[in-house]
């Protein structure tokens, strides 16, 4: 495939370009904080801090979503007249029929989103299982308008994290996987390759020239040399099958007490995916819309009898894990985590998913000595009591 | 004998003589720049807890209500000046077990903004190291290393603490810090700012700064004050309090209703403010509060185990405000 090379000082131009027939969504720096947003010529595009706060997630599956309008009347029976507006009417013979006018809102504006990374492209494509009906499963026409609205120009990163850990679980700090396109930076400028349709019309900017030979032997020099710095903080081998066996194990009580229970990991996670549906309604006019909502809510498994399943915080904290790499990957057939580390990096108390799963990911005797943990037999038992109860 | 060494000696002597079940410090995190809440159960593993200027926890969010594990287990703890008076006002309200708690004062010098620090560098920081008292040596994964002067880089709450030394607790460990001249009325100058902008520039502020926040309720949870939650105001669904939709305003009116729940058993220790995963300045409406109570009631919460919160006091001599 033929590489282009885009200059650092047309960076700008480029937008520019993209934005005449799209929304472009870029990361940049408001207050301190970088977020994926709206670009607009006066914002520079900040990639020098690898990653946003956030995922773009937002941008293809808002976290508050309104998808319905619906108005409630009433309407009388046939031959009886007009439709009225209020129920004060009681006539016997013509008693008002309810009705509701539904509007359904699916919104996709056409929208390029520059400056994320491998991980969160990738998340793209993991979450595209559960809403594009992979398996038979549901297929989502909301997320779905807006996925095939959206153009990813991913940027690979030369100076990946002490966080991050793509390759631990089969992405590359330039990887391709999701994008569009992908912009490697080398000196002045990035090679661009377009991998798509979508890509090569998206990238289609006068201000492109041909790569050179030592451009991009640059940039397979930046791709190779940011695979060797990132780390393999655990195995994927054999994991499945060890949170599968370890799933009454008391090292997940041990491993959560740090944990405060918010929803913060899922939230920057660019693969989480759980929302909940809300109405609102005023008189006779309401909006039915989705927001996320995360695992580690109390109230999330709440049923309506009042028994919640997941009532303890390390059940909570157990399924995050259990669902990215164990019954995610077993029903769609694609890990849940990209690697990216948010959730690392912004946890309030810093929990560690590589440390998780390398203690998860080996069998109990072999991690720690059970003997040398003398509470840890009495921490175990509520849980076999509740297996019981079950 | 340095605090932390006292910390680990307390540590494991409360735990090999089953005074408690597990004990709360701090410890590493995943590089030297970051410290995290450490559960120790086993006298062997004190030594990896640790005492230094970056422990920021309020641990005391681990031992209200829902926290403990198993729920009613024997629990010790570290806490800091600003974290013993989130203690205390539990203990007021007879919200935790003071027989169930082993608690380890730590006199303490002000803890680092780690947040201010990283808006000096766009690379990662990997290592805060503290060589003599009083100075901060930070570097980052490109190599850069830079010194910086503890005071000038200490967290808000901490430049005008009245309470250094902790107000509660069994041991202490290591000699007191000198206390600051209580006789002078508290220092709210860090509000002027803020209360020197119009209503309009308020408002707009308030919004512009609660736009970015997303729901994830770290601030609810890791307020040690705050004890309803799983049955908070902002997730009842019926009846809907809050709207679980996320816009500024109904982010604001969540924000609004922590801050008057906890109102006089606040004492603005800053945990949620550093908890927030986009950094709103939460800290400042809780100090602002913090200030309109004292002002009215020359109250200041968690100090006096013997007081009861200003809120559960009904007097006819209450001031009526403004």
């Amino acid at each position: 495939m033929a590489a282009k090379f885009l200059k650092q000082e047309d960076l700008p131009a480029f937008l520019a370009h993209l934005a005449k027939s799209a929304r472009v969504i870029a990361p940049v720096k408001t207050d301190g904080l970088v977020q994926f947003e709206p670009w607009t010529p006066e914002k520079q595009v900040e990639l020098e801090v690898l990653l946003a706060k956030q995922s773009p997630k937002e941008w293809v599956f808002p976290q508050t979503e309104k998808y319905l309008e619906f108005k409630y009347g009433k309407v009388m029976p046939e031959g009886s007249g007009e439709a009225v507006a209020d129920a004060s009417e009681n006539a016997a013979e013509s008693v008002p029929q309810p009705t509701v006018e539904v509007e359904v809102r699916n919104e996709a504006p056409a929208q390029v989103i520059f400056g994320l990374r491998p991980c969160d492209a990738r998340g793209f494509t993991q979450m595209d299982q559960v809403f594009g009906g992979y398996g038979g499963f549901y297929f989502d026409p909301f997320y779905n308008a807006r996925r095939a609205a959206t153009t990813l120009l991913v940027v690979a990163c030369a100076e990946p994290r002490s966080t991050c850990f793509c390759t631990a679980v089969g992405g590359c700090p330039a990887g391709r996987e999701g994008a569009d396109a992908i912009f490697i930076p080398v000196e002045g400028g990035f090679v661009v390759e377009t991998l798509t349709e979508k890509g090569e019309s998206t990238a289609a900017f006068s201000g492109l020239t041909e790569a050179s030979e030592a451009q991009k032997a640059q940039a397979a020099d930046m791709e190779a040399q940011a695979i060797g710095k990132v780390g393999a903080p655990f195995t994927l081998e054999g994991l499945r099958d060890h949170l599968h066996d370890n799933i009454d194990d008391p090292r997940w009580r041990d491993l959560c007490m740090r944990c405060i229970s918010c929803g913060t990991c899922t939230y920057v996670c660019p693969s989480c995916y759980c929302f909940s549906i809300n109405d609102e309604l005023v008189e006779s006019t309401g909006e039915r819309y989705r927001v996320w909502d995360n695992c580690f809510n109390p109230i999330y498994t709440e049923e309506t009898s009042g028994h919640n399943p997941r009532a303890e915080k390390f059940k909570r904290f157990r399924n995050r894990f259990s669902h990215k790499f164990w019954y995610y990957p077993d029903k769609y057939d694609s890990l849940l985590c990209s690697g990216c580390g948010r959730c690392i990096m912004h946890c309030p108390t810093r929990i560690d998913i590589r440390e998780v799963l390398r203690v998860m990911g080996t069998a109990p005797e072999t991690a720690f000595s059970q003997a040398s943990r003398p509470t840890e037999a009495k921490a175990a038992a509520p849980t076999q009591a509740e297996g019981k109860e079950a | 004998m340095s605090r932390q060494d006292h910390i680990r000696e307390f540590a494991a002597k409360a735990l090999s003589e089953g005074r408690v079940d597990y004990f709360i410090g701090w410890k590493q995190g995943y590089n030297s720049s970051e410290m995290v809440p450490a559960f120790v159960k086993d006298p062997a593993q004190v030594d990896e807890l640790v005492w230094n200027p970056l422990c920021h926890h309020n641990l005391v969010t681990f031992v209200k209500r829902n926290m403990p594990d198993p729920a009613g287990a024997k629990i010790g703890l570290c806490v800091k000046g600003c974290d013993s008076r989130t203690l205390v006002a539990l203990l007021q309200e007879q919200l935790v077990d003071k027989e169930k708690l082993y608690v380890v004062g730590v006199p303490c010098d002000g803890i680092i903004d780690r947040r201010k620090l990283e808006k000096q560098f766009k690379a990662e920081i990997i290592d805060v190291a503290f060589p003599d008292k009083g100075q901060v040596v930070v570097t980052t994964a490109k190599g850069e290393t830079k010194e910086f002067a503890q005071d000038e880089v200490l967290l808000e709450s901490c430049k005008r603490c009245r309470y250094p030394n902790p107000l509660y607790a069994d041991d202490t460990a290591g000699p007191l810090v000198e206390e600051p001249d209580r006789e002078q009325a508290p220092d709210f100058s860090d509000l002027a700012e803020y209360e020197n902008l119009s209503d309009e520039d308020k408002q707009a502020f308030l919004e512009r700064v609660y736009s970015t926040c997303i729901r994830c309720f770290a601030c609810i949870h890791v307020c040690p004050v705050c004890v309803c939650w799983d049955r908070c105001v902002n997730r009842s669904r019926q009846p809907e309090w809050v709207e679980q939709k996320v816009d500024t305003k109904e982010n604001l009116f969540f924000q609004m209703i922590h801050m008057f729940h906890v109102a006089g058993r606040c004492p603005s220790c800053g945990a949620c403010d550093r908890a927030c995963p986009v950094e709103i300045p939460l800290y400042l409406l809780h100090r602002k509060m913090n200030k309109e109570i004292y002002d009215m009631f020359r109250f200041e919460p968690g100090v006096k185990l013997d007081e009861k919160p200003v809120f559960q006091v009904f007097d006819l001599n209450d001031p009526f405000g403004d």
